[in-house]
C-alpha cells in the first residue's frame, strides 16, 4: 500500500504541476466569482442562477481533469516509457493502477475543493448582498452533500478513465471511450424516463433491450448528482443517499479491479 | 434599439426550439442551466423585442415548456407561464405547464391560482376556477383574499376585478423592470376597463338601460372623460354589457 | 546462486495474421555474482527484448528467466536489481531529490534511509548542486547520471543496464565505464547490453552473444570481435 502511496504523491505533483491545470482553476474561479454577475442577466431567480451556474461550473471542471488530465497523465507515462523506470521495480501492477488512481482523485478532490470554497463565497455574498424581495433560502448543508457526492462522482470517472488507460496507450482513445461512458452513465436515468413515457410505447423491443442492458452495465452518474436537491432544497432520503454512495465505490472497485487485471497482463514495448 | 442588433437579438430569440426529450437527454446533468438558458430567451420574447404573432406566441410557449421540463422545480417558468402565456392566446399551452407545475411544485399558491384564473377569465369555466382557488387558497403563503375571490366568482362583473387584484399580486414581486412595465401597463387598462364598466352600471341605475355608446357616459356627466388605452386603442362597450378594447390589449 | 537464470526462453511477435517472427529463440545461460557481463549483438538482435523480460516489462512465450532465483514475472524478483533503460524519460516536474526519493520509496527504503540515500547519491553523481531543480531543466547527460543513480538508490546487488553507452561522448562514456569498474569492486553484478565491442571487450569478464534472438557465443570477451563477425557470416549465408 505504501509504494501506491508513493505512485500516487508523485501523479498528484505532476498533475499539479500541469500548465493547463492552473489554467483551468484560474478560469473556473473567474467563473465563480463571476457567477452573480451572469446571473444578473436572467430575469429568473437570480440566486437560484448562481448556484446551477456554480454547480455546474464545479461539475465541468472536475470532469476535465478526471477525463482528461487523467488519461493525458497516464497516456503520457506509457507513451514517454517513463513508466518503465517505475513498473521495472519491485511492485505489483496492481498497486501501480491503484496509486494512479488515488494520485488523480487527490488532484480532482484538491481542484473541487478549491473550487468550492470560491463558489460557496461567492454565493454567500451575493446572497447577503441579493436586492431580491424575497431572498431565498440556501440549503447549504445540502449544497455541501452535493458536493461530496460530485467529488464521488468524479472519483468514478478517474476510475473509469483509469480502467481505458489499462488497456490502451493513446491518450485520445481512452479520453473518448471515458467520454462516451460518462455521456451514457449522464443520460441513463432520462432514456428510461422518457421510454416510461408515452413516446416510449412507439419505441421498438429490441431497443428496449439493448437499453436494459446498458441500462445494467454503465454506471448510473444521475444518481450522484444531487445539484436539483441542492439548488431546490428537495428532500433527500439519506438511506438512498448511502446506497448510492455504496453503489460508486462498488464500480469504483470493480473498475480497478478489472484495470489491475488487464494491466497485469499488459506488456511494456 | 439599432435595427441590426434588434434583427440579431430577433433571430437569436426566436431560433428553432429542440423538443423537450432530447433537448434533456442532451443537457445530461446541465439541465438546470439549459431550463436558466430558454428561460432567458422567453424572457427576452416577452420584453417586447419581437412583436406578438401567431408564430411568436407559439414560440415563446414552447421556451416556456421547455425551460419547465428541463427543471420542473423551478418555479420562474410557471410565474411566466401563469403572467404571460393565457395573454397572448396560449391559453391551452399555459394550462398544460402549470398543470405539469402542480406535480412538482404542490406548496406554490400561485401555480393553482394562475390555472384557476385561466379557467375563470378566459375559458369562463367558475367551477374549475373555484376548485383551484380553493387549492391556492390552502397552501402556505397565499394571499388572504383568496377565499373572497372565490366568492366573488358568483357576481356578475367581478371578473376585471379579479384580473386587477391578480396583477397587483404579480407586480409586488416582479423584479424586471421591462416584465413590471408590462404589467402594469396591463393593470392601468383593466383600471380603466373597471372605471368604465363601474360608469356603465351607474348610467343603467340612473336610465335603466345600458348606454348605446361609451361617449355618453361623459355626456351625461357620469365621468369627466374616457381614460386613454394604455395599448393605443379605443375602448367600446358591448351588447353584453362588458367595456371591451379595439386594441385587445396587446 | 546465480543472480540471472535464462532457461530455453521464446518471445514471438506476431506478423500479420499467420506468421510470427522470433525476437528471442532458445535462449539460456546465466550470470554468476560478482561479474561484469556483456550482452551483445547487432541491432534488433533481441538484447533489449531480453533486458525487457528480465525486468518483467513483457513476458516470454516459453521458457524460463530468473532473478536470484526468483521468476522475473514476480514483483520480488526485482528487490535487489536495479536497472538503468535505454533513453529513459523521466517525470519533468519532479525535481531530482523528489525523483530519487521517489524511487528509493518503490525499494521500500525507510524515510530516514532513503533521504540520506538521496543526496549521497546526488553527490556521488555530481548532482548535488541541481538536486533541487526541476528535470525539465536537466541536459541529456545530468538526465542518464539521475537514471544511474535511481539504479543504485537501494544499493541493488545486481544492476542491469540496457545500452549504458548509446548516445553518450567518449567522456561520458568513460564515466560510465569507471562507474561499472566501481560497481564490481563493490562486488556487485552488472549485466548490460551494447553493440559497441570495444566497450565490451574493455571491461566484461563474460559476454552472451546474440543474433536474431539465437544465443551463438557464450564465453570470455576476448576477440569478440572476429568471433562477432564470423557470425554474423554465418547468419548471412543461411
Amino acid at each position: 500500500m505504501g509504494k501506491a502511496i508513493s505512485i500516487a504523491k508523485v501523479t498528484f505533483k505532476e498533475g499539479i504541476r500541469e500548465r493547463i491545470f492552473l489554467g483551468v482553476l484560474i478560469f473556473s474561479g473567474l467563473l465563480f466569482l463571476s457567477s452573480g454577475l451572469l446571473a444578473d442577466l436572467s430575469i429568473g431567480n437570480i440566486l437560484k442562477v448562481t448556484q446551477d451556474i456554480g454547480l455546474s461550473g464545479l461539475s465541468l471542471l472536475g470532469l476535465f481533469i478526471a477525463l482528461f488530465l487523467s488519461t493525458h497523465l497516464i497516456a503520457k507515462d506509457l507513451d514517454k516509457k517513463t513508466i518503465y523506470l517505475v513498473v521495472s521495480k519491485p511492485i505489483a501492477r496492481w498497486q501501480y493502477i491503484l496509486g494512479k488512481f488515488l494520485g488523480l482523485c487527490f488532484l480532482t478532490t484538491f481542484a473541487l475543493v478549491l473550487g468550492f470554497i470560491v463558489f460557496i463565497c461567492a454565493l454567500f455574498y451575493f446572497w447577503k448582498t441579493s436586492h431580491l424581495i424575497q431572498v431565498p433560502h440556501i440549503a447549504w448543508f445540502k449544497h455541501l452533500l452535493a458536493f461530496i457526492f460530485l467529488n464521488l462522482k468524479m472519483c468514478l470517472l478517474v476510475a473509469i478513465g483509469v480502467f481505458f488507460s489499462s488497456f490502451t496507450s493513446s491518450a485520445l482513445v481512452a479520453f473518448f471511450f471515458s467520454l462516451l461512458t460518462y455521456f451514457i452513465g449522464a443520460n441513463l436515468q432520462n432514456v428510461k424516463m422518457i421510454l416510461a413515457s408515452k413516446i416510449g410505447e412507439n419505441i421498438s423491443p429490441i431497443l428496449k433491450i439493448v437499453f436494459d442492458f446498458t441500462y445494467w452495465l454503465f454506471p448510473n452518474l444521475s444518481v450522484l448528482d444531487l445539484k436539483q436537491a441542492a439548488v431546490h432544497d428537495l428532500p433527500l432520503n439519506s438511506s438512498h443517499l448511502g446506497v448510492s454512495g455504496l453503489y460508486c465505490l462498488t464500480y469504483i472497485f470493480a473498475l480497478l479491479f478489472l484495470a489491475s487485471f488487464i494491466f497485469d497482463k499488459r506488456e511494456f514495448n | 434599439m439599432h435595427s441590426l442588433l434588434k434583427w440579431e437579438l430577433k433571430n437569436w430569440v426566436t431560433s428553432p426550439l429542440p423538443r423537450p426529450e432530447p433537448a434533456l437527454f442532451l443537457s445530461g446533468e446541465f439541465a438546470l442551466l439549459g431550463s436558466d438558458y430558454f428561460l432567458i430567451k422567453a424572457a427576452v420574447f416577452y420584453s417586447s423585442i419581437v412583436t406578438s404573432s401567431p408564430n411568436g406566441t407559439l414560440w415563446f410557449s414552447k421556451a416556456l415548456y421547455l425551460a419547465s421540463y428541463l427543471d420542473p422545480y423551478y418555479f420562474e417558468p410557471y410565474w411566466m407561464t401563469g403572467v404571460a402565456l393565457p395573454w397572448e392566446g396560449r391559453v391551452e399551452e399555459a394550462k398544460v405547464v402549470l398543470k405539469r407545475g402542480l406535480k412538482y411544485l404542490p406548496q406554490k399558491w400561485q401555480i393553482p391560482f394562475y390555472i384557476g384564473f385561466i379557467n375563470f377569465y378566459f375559458e369562463h369555466d367558475n367551477k374549475e376556477a373555484a376548485h383551484y382557488f380553493s387549492i391556492a387558497s390552502k397552501l402556505p403563503g397565499a394571499p388572504s383574499y383568496l377565499p373572497l375571490l372565490v366568492a366573488r366568482l358568483s357576481i356578475k362583473g367581478g371578473e376585471t376585478r379579479i384580473a386587477i387584484a391578480f396583477l397587483q399580486e404579480q407586480i409586488k414581486t416582479v423584479r424586471d423592470e421591462k416584465l413590471k412595465r408590462q404589467l402594469e401597463k396591463r393593470l392601468k387598462a383593466f383600471q380603466a376597463i373597471d372605471f368604465l364598466e363601474r360608469a356603465v352600471r351607474k348610467y343603467k341605475q340612473i336610465y335603466g338601460y345600458l348606454p348605446s355608446d361609451l361617449n355618453l357616459l361623459v355626456t351625461k356627466n357620469i365621468i369627466s372623460a374616457i381614460p386613454p388605452d394604455p395599448y393605443g386603442g379605443q375602448f367600446y362597450l358591448t351588447p353584453e354589457g362588458k367595456v371591451w378594447s379595439t386594441s385587445n390589449l396587446r | 546462486m546465480d543472480c540471472i537464470t535464462l532457461n530455453h526462453l521464446y518471445k514471438t511477435y506476431k506478423k500479420g495474421l499467420r506468421h510470427k517472427i522470433y525476437a528471442v529463440k532458445n535462449l539460456s545461460f546465466s550470470v554468476e555474482q560478482g561479474e561484469i557481463f556483456g550482452f551483445v549483438g547487432p541491432n534488433g538482435a533481441g538484447k533489449s527484448t531480453t533486458i525487457k523480460i528480465l525486468m518483467g516489462l513483457i513476458f516470454a512465450d516459453k521458457g524460463g528467466a530468473k532473478l536470484f532465483g526468483i521468476p522475473c514475472t514476480h514483483s520480488e524478483a526485482r528487490a535487489k536489481v536495479g536497472f538503468v533503460p535505454e533513453q529513459p524519460v523521466l517525470y519533468e516536474h519532479l525535481s531530482g531529490e523528489e525523483f530519487l526519493y521517489f524511487a528509493g520509496e518503490l525499494y521500500g527504503l525507510p524515510k530516514k534511509e532513503n533521504k540520506k540515500r538521496v543526496w549521497e547519491l546526488l553527490e556521488r553523481v555530481g548532482l548535488k548542486e541541481t538536486g533541487k531543480r526541476r528535470l525539465r531543466y536537466y541536459s541529456k547527460g545530468m538526465l542518464q547520471r539521475l537514471v544511474i543513480a535511481q539504479a543504485l538508490i537501494a544499493d541493488p546487488a545486481l544492476i542491469i543496464m540496457d545500452e549504458p553507452f548509446s548516445g553518450l561522448d567518449p567522456v561520458g562514456r568513460m564515466e560510465i565505464m569507471n562507474l561499472i569498474k566501481s560497481l564490481k569492486k563493490q562486488g556487485k553484478t552488472v549485466f548490460f547490453s551494447s553493440h559497441i565491442l570495444h566497450d565490451v571487450e574493455t571491461v566484461c569478464d563474460r559476454v552472451a552473444l546474440i543474433i536474431k534472438g539465437e544465443l551463438k557465443y557464450l564465453g570470455r570477451p576476448d576477440n569478440i570481435e572476429e568471433t562477432f563477425r564470423k557470425e554474423l557470416q554465418k547468419w548471412a549465408r543461411r
